[in-house]
């Protein structure tokens, strides 16, 4: 069985299920959430069967072992969704601090990807 | 496929926070929640002292409301629901041979996303008007700025939608890793129990939980400037999408822990685990059929179709069926080795099935009428979630601790645990099926002198005592095992799975060399090969 048919089959299973939800008195709000599940789930194992490939012996990774700009992002988004209630100070330190987050991913992942080309 | 490391010593502060290594996010997330499960169960217990005796009034109304949204909140969005993400996130790349999570930064995002959800709900303690008190539902009206005003409330709903994006980010992680990250010859089909419940419970997180991330979203703006839910239709709108998370959250808070119980079951039957396609068959089914069930809450109103909610929620019991019938076929006839994740597991699938039971009259709407809003309901979700989960819960936790850590746990400490605990819930929970059968609401700090009703209840806050003290007995034996180690070596129980096939606890990228995978207990095939392959050359030396 491959990983994209078990996400296919899941979102057949939640069609039929909004399908038989709609021939129901009719609750459009309802349907809407179920039949836009399944919809999401199929539009998933579409993905997942476009991407598959079975892994080849010259494939390699490298794997990071430390991300402090992960945390930072974190941190960040939870300042600028609670300055929401708190105030503008907050929601700009998050903003600065979300800014230095993604250059530091983006200089991480620079780091990645030379790793995973230099020689063996 | 090949893995390129730069593995160096990290300073201890420095690898807490960002470090990526799956194991570490995984174990960071279960602390982080036992911690709050603490923290929910006080609350637990100062709710149980107020409603001891009629007339006691040992917190004020405001404060029990605050308390009752906050221990539910902490026990679903803080406490269960990442507990089952955080065993995904620390085993499932055990289990099915890869070195890694398939995001591992994502995954680290969601734990941080998580732990500032939780800070933030409990921020709510500090601020003038206490934390969230419109129930872990926050149903509109209620929830809105002028039944609940106050900053605590809108902290709870930032709060919420933080952790639920964390949780989600870790759902998708194990999902895209059990997609995609399997070793050679781990097909879907010998993926080990455990795994599979994980494909399932992620499928099921990442489709309905960014619901609730939208209905936070949402009752944020109604609390700031309304127009959102003011329209007659606006409160039934709003608890659409709220359940729409809010069922499938149950079985997020399930499923794990039957595959957690399922793995112990078969070796501690010292069998191999009985109709494993039936079982892999019927969790695809009961996941879609419980993404279906979420208005079966919303009976009352009147404003759902009714026949179709109670028809999906009693068809969940052919798949149920299916997988009790797994796990008892899988015990019957084995040679039962009754440690405490054995005696953890059957606590789980006894007790199950009384909330199971009686989740089959809450489906049917004429019943639920009836107890709609009483503590029969109340009784009926904690022999679900604590009766059932969290001893599921704590069947892995007794039954992976010795992989973790490396060291063993007393067993005699683990039986303490758990015969207090099976002796606790239900003397804590049974009682509720009948204050609620005969009216008692849930929600009040206090109830009237109802011939019975405060007997009832002063047995139910006796047994919370006793739950208390299982738990004072689980701290205890942790620290003792932890303090006097017992090694356990890489495989105590003879374990089926890949986990058990590595060091405990096992090295930064899990695997030097993987076995051979050719079903879903790759380890059991290798030790009947042995066995097999030793009979004849036994019998040929005598």
């Amino acid at each position: 069985m491959r990983p994209g048919a078990v996400v296919a089959v899941w979102g057949c299973l939640l069609a039929g299920l909004a399908i038989l939800l709609a021939t129901f008195p009719l609750d459009v709000e309802a349907v809407a959430l179920l039949g836009g599940a399944a919809a999401s789930m199929l539009l998933l194992a579409l993905l997942v069967l476009v991407a598959e490939r079975p892994p080849r012996s010259e494939d390699r990774r490298a794997i990071p072992d430390l991300s402090l700009a992960t945390p930072l992002a974190g941190i960040a988004l939870c300042s600028l969704v609670v300055g929401a209630e708190v105030g503008l100070w907050l929601i700009l330190i998050g903003a600065g601090l979300l800014t230095l987050a993604l250059g530091g991913l983006v200089r991480e992942g620079r780091a990645q990807r030379r790793a995973g080309k230099e020689p063996r | 496929m090949s893995v390129a490391v730069a593995s160096q010593r990290l300073p201890r502060f420095v690898a807490l926070a960002g470090g990526t290594d799956h194991k570490r996010v995984g174990l960071r997330v279960m602390v982080m929640a036992l911690v709050f499960f603490l923290a929910g169960g006080v609350m637990a217990l100062v709710m149980r002292t107020e409603l001891a005796q009629p007339g006691l009034q040992v917190v004020s109304r405001g404060a029990y409301n605050a308390l009752f949204t906050m221990h539910g909140s902490t026990m679903i969005y803080l406490f269960v629901t990442p507990a089952a993400l955080a065993l995904g996130v620390y085993l499932v790349p055990l289990q099915i041979g890869a070195a890694e999570l398939a995001w591992p930064r994502l995954a680290l995002l969601g734990s941080w996303l998580f732990l500032g959800g939780g800070i933030t709900m409990y921020m709510g303690f500090l601020t003038n008007g206490g934390p969230g008190r419109a129930g872990w539902t926050a149903f509109d009206p209620l929830s809105d700025a002028a039944n609940t005003p106050g900053i605590g409330m809108d902290l709870w709903v930032f709060g919420v939608a933080l952790a639920t994006a964390g949780e989600i980010l870790l759902a998708a992680t194990v999902l895209a890793t059990l997609l995609r990250r399997r070793a050679p010859g781990m097909t879907m089909l010998r993926l080990p129990m455990f795994s599979w419940t994980m494909v399932v419970t992620c499928l099921m997180t990442v489709v309905s939980f960014p619901v609730l991330i939208v209905a936070m979203g949402l009752l944020w703006v109604q609390r700031e400037f309304g127009g959102v839910f003011d329209s007659a239709g606006g409160p039934i709108a709003y608890q659409h999408l709220f359940w729409f998370y809010g069922h499938p959250v149950v079985y997020v808070m399930f499923f794990p822990f039957v595959g957690a119980v399922a793995e112990v079951v078969a070796t501690f039957a010292r069998k191999r685990f009985f109709g494993y396609r039936a079982l892999v068959l019927s969790l695809l089914a009961f996941t879609a059929i419980s993404m279906s069930v979420w208005a079966h809450h919303m009976f009352a109103t009147g404003q759902v179709p009714n026949r179709y909610f109670a028809l999906t929620s009693t068809a969940l019991l052919v798949p149920a069926g299916i997988e009790y019938f797994d796990l008892l076929a899988t015990l019957w006839g084995g040679s039962l080795l009754l440690r405490t994740p054995l005696l953890f597991a059957l606590g789980f699938i006894v007790q199950f099935l009384i909330g199971g039971l009686s989740g089959i009259f809450v489906a049917s709407p004429p019943l639920d009428y009836h107890v709609h809003d009483t503590y029969t309901v109340v009784a009926h979700f904690h022999y679900t979630l604590f009766a059932g989960s969290l001893f599921g819960l704590f069947a892995g936790f007794y039954y992976w601790f010795p992989k973790v850590t490396g060291v063993l746990l007393r067993e005699r400490l683990g039986q303490a645990h758990f015969w207090l605990m099976a002796i606790g819930a239900n003397v804590t929970f049974f009682p509720m099926f009948f204050l609620g059968y005969d009216g008692m609401q849930r929600r009040i700090a206090d109830y009237s002198q109802h011939p019975g009703w405060g007997d009832l209840n002063l047995v139910s806050s006796i047994g919370s005592g006793v739950i208390a003290l299982s738990i004072l007995a689980l701290l205890v034996n942790i620290a003792v095992s932890l303090a006097r180690r017992q090694p356990a070596g890489d495989d105590p129980w003879e374990g089926h799975t890949l986990e058990w096939a590595t060091t405990s606890p096992p090295p930064r990228h899990n695997f030097t060399t993987v076995p051979p995978i050719r079903s879903f207990s790759p380890l059991l095939d290798l030790r009947e090969a042995r066995a097999g392959s030793e009979a004849p050359a036994a019998a040929e030396a005598t």
